[in-house]
């Protein structure tokens, strides 16, 4: 009386041909277009979010919509209109307020939309080479891997095959307004995931940034 | 992990698996070229995650996890399920074999496994044929253990009354 097991053996049937180079290259194929949507999209996204504010001189918070700056006492900078003083223990950028990253880094380039962090004042290379915050529209939601849950908000992990690079890692999530802000980093950067989820916690868009990009 | 690294470890679990892989998904999908349609999709997308399969705790039950659920899915997506075979002339072109090569059991069985749901017939590979216990099962398929006992006890009582109930027995695991 035979056992189911050696009946489906059997009825399985045997396997000769193990074509490990094709799966290889199918896989290679797929890694490679996976990349390329997922960096197409985070540098379109900051491209994109880049253009929509710069394009709109009403979104510097030190113009008015007809490009005129706005009078004030002081210098011309968004911090000094009242409503754009920067939350306590944030610091500033053209469209963003952010927490001190830590671990010896500042910001070294100021793109708008994205901010390229290096540390002891090194200069900034390309945003595959060092910590960038940058922002997205609310037409590239970042979604990209797993989810973890802080401080009440939903967090995007982009860890392992869904990061844009081997040697990175990065976490987005969702600003109330629909806009996204996202956090990449090097492995060597030292950052940890509470880190970088505390950092993200606490970053806030300028309201005119966002009012701006509402308009176009 | 570099480009380097993950060919090399995913090369070598492919030449240990993927010829289990193909023969779980024949008893799947009760079809050759279904099966090797639905391998090389689960070992595509297994490379991409490379990294994630090979921190697994056990990267083999991760591919045979992600193989049932992605033969699930599709099932699920195309709403098909497999018809019984009514001409067993079907089946053996199915199975790749001539009408010498395979007995009536084995059509037999390719009949009543394509009688079952494809649920049960997933619990039936994981605990028969890949002979993971009913705790990894439920583990790999996202289900109760109970729910891998109810299912792989109508599937045994539709597989014994396909073949006869002499013709099967349960075995030790």
């Amino acid at each position: 009386m035979p056992e189911l097991h050696d009946l489906l053996h059997d009825h399985a049937g045997e396997v000769r041909d193990t074509d490990v180079a094709a799966d290889l290259r199918r896989g290679h194929r797929a890694l490679t277009r996976r990349r390329a949507r997922f960096a197409g999209g985070t540098l379109a996204a900051c491209a994109a979010a880049t253009a929509a504010v710069v394009a709109w001189p009403g979104d510097r918070p030190d113009q008015r919509p007809d490009g005129a700056p706005v009078a004030t006492e002081g210098p011309a900078t968004p911090s000094a209109t009242p409503e754009q003083t920067p939350p306590a223990g944030l610091l500033e950028s053209d469209f963003m307020y952010y927490p001190d990253l830590g671990h010896g880094f500042t910001a070294a380039r100021d793109e708008g939309a994205s901010i390229i962090f290096t540390r002891n004042g090194a200069p900034a290379g390309s945003l595959l080479d060092s910590p960038t915050l940058y922002m997205s529209t609310p037409n590239q939601p970042q979604k990209f891997g797993g989810t973890v849950e802080y401080e009440g908000r939903t967090f995007y992990r982009q860890v392992g095959a869904d990061a844009i690079r081997d040697h990175m890692w990065g976490i987005s999530t969702e600003l109330p307004d629909g806009w996204w802000v996202t956090l990449q980093v090097t492995d060597d950067a030292g950052l940890t995931e509470r880190e970088v989820l505390d950092f993200l916690h606490h970053v806030e868009v300028k309201k005119g940034v966002h009012e701006g990009a509402a308009k176009r | 992990m570099h480009r380097d690294t993950r060919d090399a470890a995913f090369t070598e679990f492919v030449h240990a698996q993927r010829a289990t892989m193909v023969r779980a998904a024949r008893l799947l999908t009760g079809d050759h070229a279904a099966a090797e349609d639905l391998v090389q999709g689960v070992l595509t997308r297994l490379y991409v995650k490379w990294p994630r399969v090979a921190s697994a705790d056990d990267p083999v039950a991760y591919a045979f996890r992600s193989l049932t659920n992605t033969f699930l899915d599709e099932a699920r997506r195309a709403h098909r399920r497999r018809e019984v075979t009514a001409d067993p002339h079907d089946a053996l072109a199915r199975l790749g074999g001539t009408e010498a090569e395979v007995s009536g059991l084995r059509v037999d069985l390719d009949r009543a496994l394509a009688g079952l749901g494809e649920r049960q017939r997933a619990v039936v590979v994981l605990r028969h044929f890949l002979q993971y216990d009913v705790g990894t099962t439920a583990r790999l398929l996202g289900c109760s253990e109970g729910t891998v006992k109810s299912q792989n006890s109508r599937a045994l009582a539709h597989l014994r009354d396909a073949l006869g109930a002499a013709m099967i027995t349960e075995g030790k695991n």
